[in-house]
């Protein structure tokens, strides 16, 4: 049986194996490379995750908080009442977070206005055809999709306008509601998809909060956009605000600012 | 009374896009295995270091329609491969062009004639199956190549490509495909983000885990006999390089990935060729699908977990209808005023699963991929793969359409389609299908 290798040439011989002439790394061809397992592919999971959770349980209250501080701020200067409502939310009786909103219903449109936002779509559609089917194609394909929501909502409000159950409170708290819960996985999606790479646990725990700290800072202005646009052009724009620029923009921030943190070096 | 009139079209609703959610925290759960297990798991290269061998006979085929800007580079390239040279034969087949490709091929083989035997096809049925039948039926050889005539392969690469076939069960090996024409325009660099996934993440993974590798139909090769004993190229297929996969898979024959053996393609420049391409695929995969799901389910030949990648890989380009009908229901429920985000638990589950997790997967395989290729500045154009992602969900349910209406119902016959090249004058057409693999952006998992 032959001796066991003392560990420490052990890893002389493999750091020699990717030695250069001239001393440089030898780097491994890409089709071969893997990230090694290592004591870290568990510690900064864990770490950063309950380190993370551990802020949020402390910081969830003053983030609410912050979000109706910023709505109360703005909502006169936009010339909208400032009155603030406050959706809880709670766990065997026990309040777990509690999300601010305007309170503010938003008018319903007329006929005249719905016909005249139809016909715009229709249009909007069809320039976006003519002018956009080259190069800016996928563009012409957001203005469609944004062109077919708005169709649908104004046929909703055309033929039952008094069903329609959404307000901007409701729409606002729906929106802020879902960024919290957005900000609340965080953790959880980001351990299999940035905790695993051979970034520095420092890095690890940057980038996490930079992606929290975007959809922290993002979300109550969206949503202050979206009631000035409501209160401006009526209920018949909330369906497209909230697919295009509600979910979708929130994750949309999200990606971007993981794509961003996910490219720096390790 | 309208809030009772509307309950079962509300139940209805929510049914389907539960069974939706389900179907994309499916492929989810798929993608993320597969970056974890190509970041972190055990790599399967087991014919990387067969370097001296009794090597059998290969014939490499380019089939080529008005290729003259491209097909000159290929067979430069092609001749200069370092292979025995009493084993080795190079067949380019001018399928009926138009433009100059002939002559091109000609000068070439005038310059190595011991390697180039050109064919020229005059008649017949068009297309790259119609070619790759044809000669299948007349070789005599143990291994066929297959290159496009943009591609451009490596010295070594032939040698790597025939060195699984020592591996008597292999009947098919495929290469990586790297897009050179990266830099040309957002398009490009989308498409390339789209390739790393599906090649150095998807492919791979399936290749460690033992599942089912997809066959491109270019860089890659097959073993002439396994073709035979499986019927051959199927004419009729939209995806002939798929419908083998399948057809060797049912037969018992494994197919290889070797991401080590890369090769270079040219990528679609403009959107609407794009949108071709996708839509060939979408009707070729789903053309497999029917063909094949229910023989992939019940064959002892295919193993438990081979099937279920199978099935998997069969479904991928149904998920872009399921998920417009799951964004569908979605809407209506908005606009009836449905809490999405009410306080059960499920609920909310579902619609982050739905609008982040199944999308957000497919970042990660792309994201694993670029930190592997070590090019991690080209993720910064991640979230610009909602464009692509977009205009893909469009274009695969035109092709669903275009399959169920046309081909089906109606009985169309196939209609055989170019790829554009941009080498050279900008304007060429190409034969090739461009050697393709569903990558995670193209499962539009997201």
């Amino acid at each position: 049986m032959a001796p066991r290798r003392p560990s420490t040439s052990r890893g002389l011989l493999e750091r020699l194996r990717f030695q250069s002439h001239s001393g440089r790394l030898i780097r491994r061809h890409r089709a071969l490379r893997r990230l090694d397992f290592e004591r870290a592919s568990i510690v900064h999971p864990v770490t950063l995750v309950a380190g993370s959770y551990a802020l949020l349980l402390v910081a969830c209250a003053p983030i609410t908080a912050g979000w109706a501080t910023t709505l109360r701020f703005w909502l006169p200067r936009l010339g909208l009442p400032d009155d603030i409502g406050v959706r809880e939310r709670d766990v065997l009786g026990h309040v777990v977070y509690e999300v601010p909103f305007p309170l503010l219903q938003g008018a319903l449109p007329d006929r005249s206005l719905l016909v005249t936002v139809g016909g715009s779509c229709l249009a909007l559609m069809l320039l976006s055809w003519l002018l956009l089917r080259g190069r800016a194609l996928p563009l012409a394909y957001l203005v469609w999709a944004g062109c077919v929501l708005e169709l649908a909502s104004c046929a909703m409000l055309w033929l039952a306008p008094a069903e329609f159950p959404h307000t901007v409170a409701s729409h606002v708290a729906n929106g802020l509601e879902f960024a919290l819960l957005l900000l609340l996985a965080t953790p959880l999606l980001l351990t299999f998809s940035f905790y695993v790479f051979d970034h520095s646990i420092t890095r690890k725990a940057f980038g996490t909060a930079v992606i929290g700290a975007g959809i922290v800072l993002v979300a109550p202005y969206q949503y202050l956009v979206h009631t000035m646009l409501v209160e401006q052009l009526s209920l018949v724009v909330m369906p497209p605000l909230y697919v295009l620029f509600g979910l979708l923009f929130d994750i949309a921030v999200f990606v971007a600012l993981y794509a961003w943190v996910v490219s720096w070096e390790p | 009374m309208a809030a009772s009139a509307a309950w079962p079209v509300n139940w209805v609703l929510k049914l389907v896009l539960a069974f939706v959610v389900a179907l994309v925290a499916l492929y989810t759960c798929r993608h993320v295995l597969f970056a974890l297990n190509r970041l972190l798991g055990r790599q399967r290269h087991p014919y990387l270091d067969v370097d001296s061998a009794d090597w059998p006979s290969v014939v490499v085929v380019v089939p080529a329609h008005n290729e003259e800007h491209v097909i000159g580079l290929a067979l430069e390239a092609l001749i200069d491969v370092d292979y025995p040279r009493d084993r080795y034969l190079v067949i380019p087949v001018d399928d009926r062009s138009t433009d100059a490709t002939w002559a091109v091929i000609e000068t070439w083989a005038a310059r190595a004639p011991d390697i180039v035997r050109p064919r020229r096809r005059e008649g017949g049925r068009p297309g790259k199956a119609a070619v790759l039948q044809e000669v299948t039926a007349e070789l005599d050889a143990t291994l066929m190549i297959v290159f496009d005539a943009d591609y451009v392969p490596g010295r070594g690469l032939v040698k790597q490509l025939a060195a699984p076939f020592f591996d008597a069960e292999v009947g098919a090996v495929m290469g990586r495909v790297v897009p050179h024409n990266t830099e040309r325009n957002l398009l490009t660099r989308l498409l390339d983000l789209e390739r790393a996934g599906g090649y150095q993440v998807d492919q791979q993974a399936r290749m460690n885990l033992e599942l089912v590798p997809q066959y491109g139909g270019s860089v890659g090769g097959v073993r002439v006999s396994a073709v035979r004993a499986v019927g051959g190229w199927s004419e009729d297929a939209y995806a002939e390089d798929t419908d083998l996969t399948f057809r060797l898979l049912l037969h018992g024959f494994k197919t290889v990935y070797e991401n080590r053996s890369e090769c270079y393609e040219e990528v679609p420049e403009v959107w609407q060729e794009r949108n071709r391409q996708i839509m060939r695929w979408a009707k070729g995969h789903n053309q497999v699908a029917l063909r094949y799901a229910w023989r992939v389910l019940r064959s002892p030949m295919v193993g438990r977990l081979e099937r279920i990648d199978a099935l998997l890989l069969l479904g991928v380009f149904l998920l872009a209808p399921l998920l417009v009908v799951g964004f569908a229901c979605a809407f209506a429920l908005y606009l009836m005023g449905d809490p999405l985000l009410s306080n059960e638990a499920l609920a909310v589950l579902g619609v982050v699963c739905f609008s982040s997790i199944g999308n957000y997967a497919a970042f990660f395989e792309i994201a694993a991929a670029l930190h592997l290729d070590n090019s991690r500045r080209r993720l910064r154009l991640l979230p610009l793969n909602f464009v692509n992602f977009l205009a893909s969900v469009l274009n695969v349910c035109r092709a669903c359409y275009s399959l169920l209406v046309h081909d089906i119902l109606l009985g169309r016959e196939l209609r055989w389609e170019k790829t554009a090249r941009y080498r050279g004058n900008g304007n060429g057409n190409g034969n090739g299908n461009g050697g393709h693999v569903n990558g995670a952006a193209g499962e539009v998992g997201r």
